[in-house]
């Protein structure tokens, strides 16, 4: 066998295809490096995370999540404290799970945190996904996505 | 330490205005209110008698000042020469103090990040006709006593690492003494010495250790000492004769993660007592060695002397968020007494990932406000907080940027089992005199009169006149805000006033919400 023999593609359609490749790379790359691209929640998620704010947030957070006296959860505050490009979801669920309610800490389940962070995210414009955000620490890595 | 210093003024005009260093070394026998705890010493205790047990009940407002300020109320007025000096988080202002009249108001503008967003501040220090006072973005600024114009501006702390200057600067001579808070976010704390006449850096004394210096073995590892916290927050004490500083330090953090930090954690917790003049320390006395509660040592005061077996002790008073009042003998440093003034169970036990219900809680024991001290009566009367609750650790201990850095929580027991005390000892045996129980904690500052009637005040917004032999309230009134700040006592133009701070209370005080208000109450003129 002749392993250089074969009918060579004509140059231009080889680099039609590379480039074709770089974008689906890029692609991929946006996709895995910044969830809001795809979103990293969903509404059924969000929803129940909005119905649990409710009943343990809103009192201190506000019906617009505009805090006082607890922290703003939405607007400029809280985006300059988190999507800073350092604080990763993981963070803020951490925050959340391990300090809220400030009245009972820790006494919701980690799908519910997860589920309240889903609709902080929601809150503040964030895109919705296909799938949810899942209640463990390793999955959620990704820095909160400046905006 | 940001060595940026701004002149914006000639200071030489200022030099001959008072309170001169002598006029502050006599505090203590001032009928105004020269100091954020009255004198040096701590002793808040002023020789006045018109107000007194037989005619508190006719205490009357005589007038009212509202600071327009939803932040927390925290400050201990200053009157020096019939002119009040209260501060907010962000502003300093001047009345007058018999008539509420604002002679000049001050408002910083932040120049660079707030440090964050629970430390406020806690009043302003005068000398020499210069009003110092700390802000939430690190800067040391000093204001005109007449006019509020700005004489200098420092950057004395690093807010982009959440040092918060929101402690009352203590002045001697030509320096001003502070140091930040903000030891739930991680800050490595330390104490400095600035020059007065234009906040210049003189020394630092680091209450974290850096590597190489005493204490620094007792974090375990470098880690632990780099958010290591000992912030300090509360006032400290001064023996300007011998020129030593009593200084309150703030816990370790992780406040309960405590595994991450073994050792004993010099020198939080602890009172350490450095040369004023040099920031050198000479001794200290750990209150809470390894804390794993957040129990801070937040007072320091009063300095004062006392018999014990006949003996007379140079002694200085020590409470702290633990619940324990305890005195120190100055000079063998030996621990005289220590005894409970709120309820203490599992006080000895680490908090666990289940949870262990603890009192006191988070809260305290003893906060800010520091004990009263009445020489006439050899009296000492403290605020407390009685406020239990479950202490839990996290599964892990994460620093999060701007976020409280605690490696655990607390859950409070429902408001309405909280309470407070006011509790009067004997001075010189800790032996209980009398205790005052407050619908909820006692936080306001509490000011002893010749008169022998105490000044104080609630949450529930209630200013009160507490007859000091026996406790009982002899007045008083609602002021619409709570009382986390400054009541204190003074004479002007040989008439006695009472001056009230009410306002805004952190949110997990559970408190009615209020702007920084001032009242000043006197007797109906006849």
């Amino acid at each position: 066998m002749n392993l250089g023999a074969g009918r060579e593609r004509p140059r231009h359609q080889w680099h039609s295809q590379l480039a074709f490749a770089v974008l689906m790379l890029l692609a991929m790359n946006v996709r895995a490096d910044d969830p809001a691209a795809e979103g990293f929640y969903t509404e059924a998620q969000a929803l129940r995370g909005g119905q649990l704010y409710e009943q343990h947030c809103i009192a201190c957070h506000g019906g617009k999540l505009e805090g006082n006296p607890g922290a703003p959860l939405t607007g400029p505050a809280f985006l300059g404290r988190w999507a800073d490009g350092q604080h990763t979801v993981d963070d803020l669920f951490y925050v959340i799970r391990t300090s809220m309610p400030y009245s009972a800490p820790g006494s919701l389940s980690k799908q519910q945190y997860v589920d309240v962070v889903a609709y902080i995210l929601k809150s503040n414009g964030y895109a919705l996904g296909d799938a949810e955000l899942p209640p463990e620490s390793r999955a959620l890595k990704k820095a909160i996505p400046q905006k | 330490m940001v060595a940026t210093v701004v002149m914006l003024a000639s200071v030489a005009a200022y030099a001959e205005s008072g309170p001169t260093q002598a006029e502050l070394n006599q505090a203590h026998t001032s009928t105004e209110w020269l100091l954020p705890n009255h004198d040096y010493a701590g002793v808040r205790f002023v020789d006045l008698k018109q107000i007194n047990i037989g005619n508190a009940a006719g205490l009357r407002p005589v007038c009212m000042y509202q600071g327009a300020d939803l932040n927390r109320s925290l400050n201990n007025p200053l009157v020096y020469r019939g002119t009040m000096y209260v501060t907010t988080t962000y502003a300093t202002i001047a009345l007058d103090a018999t008539t509420c009249k604002v002679k000049w108001r001050h408002d910083w503008k932040l120049k660079g990040k707030e440090a964050n967003a629970s430390i406020k501040n806690r009043g302003a220090a005068i000398k020499d006709g210069k009003v110092i006072r700390g802000t939430q973005d690190g800067y040391l600024i000093a204001l005109d006593a007449e006019t509020g114009k700005l004489l200098w501006e420092v950057r004395a702390a690093n807010s982009d690492n959440f040092e918060a200057l929101s402690m009352t600067p203590i002045l001697f001579e030509d320096l001003v003494i502070i140091g930040p808070a903000g030891s739930e976010y991680g800050i490595k704390g330390w104490i400095g010495g600035f020059r007065l006449q234009d906040g210049a850096p003189v020394w630092k004394f680091n209450t974290v250790p850096n590597e190489g210096e005493p204490g620094a073995e007792t974090w375990g590892s470098a880690d632990a000492r780099l958010r290591g916290g000992g912030g300090i927050w509360t006032t400290p004490s001064f023996d300007s004769a011998k020129g030593l500083i009593y200084v309150p330090v703030g816990n370790p953090a992780p406040d309960f993660f405590a595994s991450q930090r073994p050792g004993t954690n010099l020198y939080t917790g602890a009172m350490i007592v450095l040369d004023a003049r040099t920031g050198q320390l000479q001794w200290y006395k750990q209150a809470a060695p390894h804390d794993t509660h957040d129990w801070d040592l937040p007072v320091v005061s009063p300095l004062f002397t006392a018999t014990m077996n006949g003996t007379s002790r140079d002694v200085v008073t020590m409470a702290g968020k633990d619940g324990l009042l305890r005195l120190i003998d100055r000079k063998s440093h030996e621990e005289l007494y220590a005894v409970p003034v709120t309820t203490r169970s599992n006080a000895e036990i680490d908090p666990t990932p289940e949870g262990v219900y603890t009192c006191p809680g988070l809260a305290g024991g003893a906060e800010w406000s520091i004990p009263a001290y009445n020489p006439q009566k050899d009296l000492l009367v403290i605020p407390t907080v009685d406020w239990c609750g479950v202490f839990k650790t996290d599964d892990e201990s994460r620093f999060i940027a701007g976020q409280q850095f605690m490696g655990g929580s607390f859950t409070w027991d429902p408001v309405d089992k909280s309470r407070g005390w006011l509790t009067a000892v004997k001075a010189s045996t800790g032996a209980e005199v009398w205790k005052y129980q407050s619908s909820r904690p006692m936080l306001a500052a509490v000011t002893a009169t010749a008169g022998d009637v105490l000044f104080t005040g609630e949450v529930t917004g209630d200013f009160i006149a507490v007859d000091a032999a026996n406790g009982k309230v002899l007045y008083r009134f609602n002021v619409g805000a709570p009382i986390t700040g400054g009541v204190i006592s003074y004479a002007v133009g040989g008439k006695q006033y009472v001056a009230v701070i009410s306002g805004m209370a952190a949110a997990f005080w559970q408190a009615p919400p209020g702007s920084l208000t001032l009242v000043v109450f006197a007797l109906p003129e006849k």
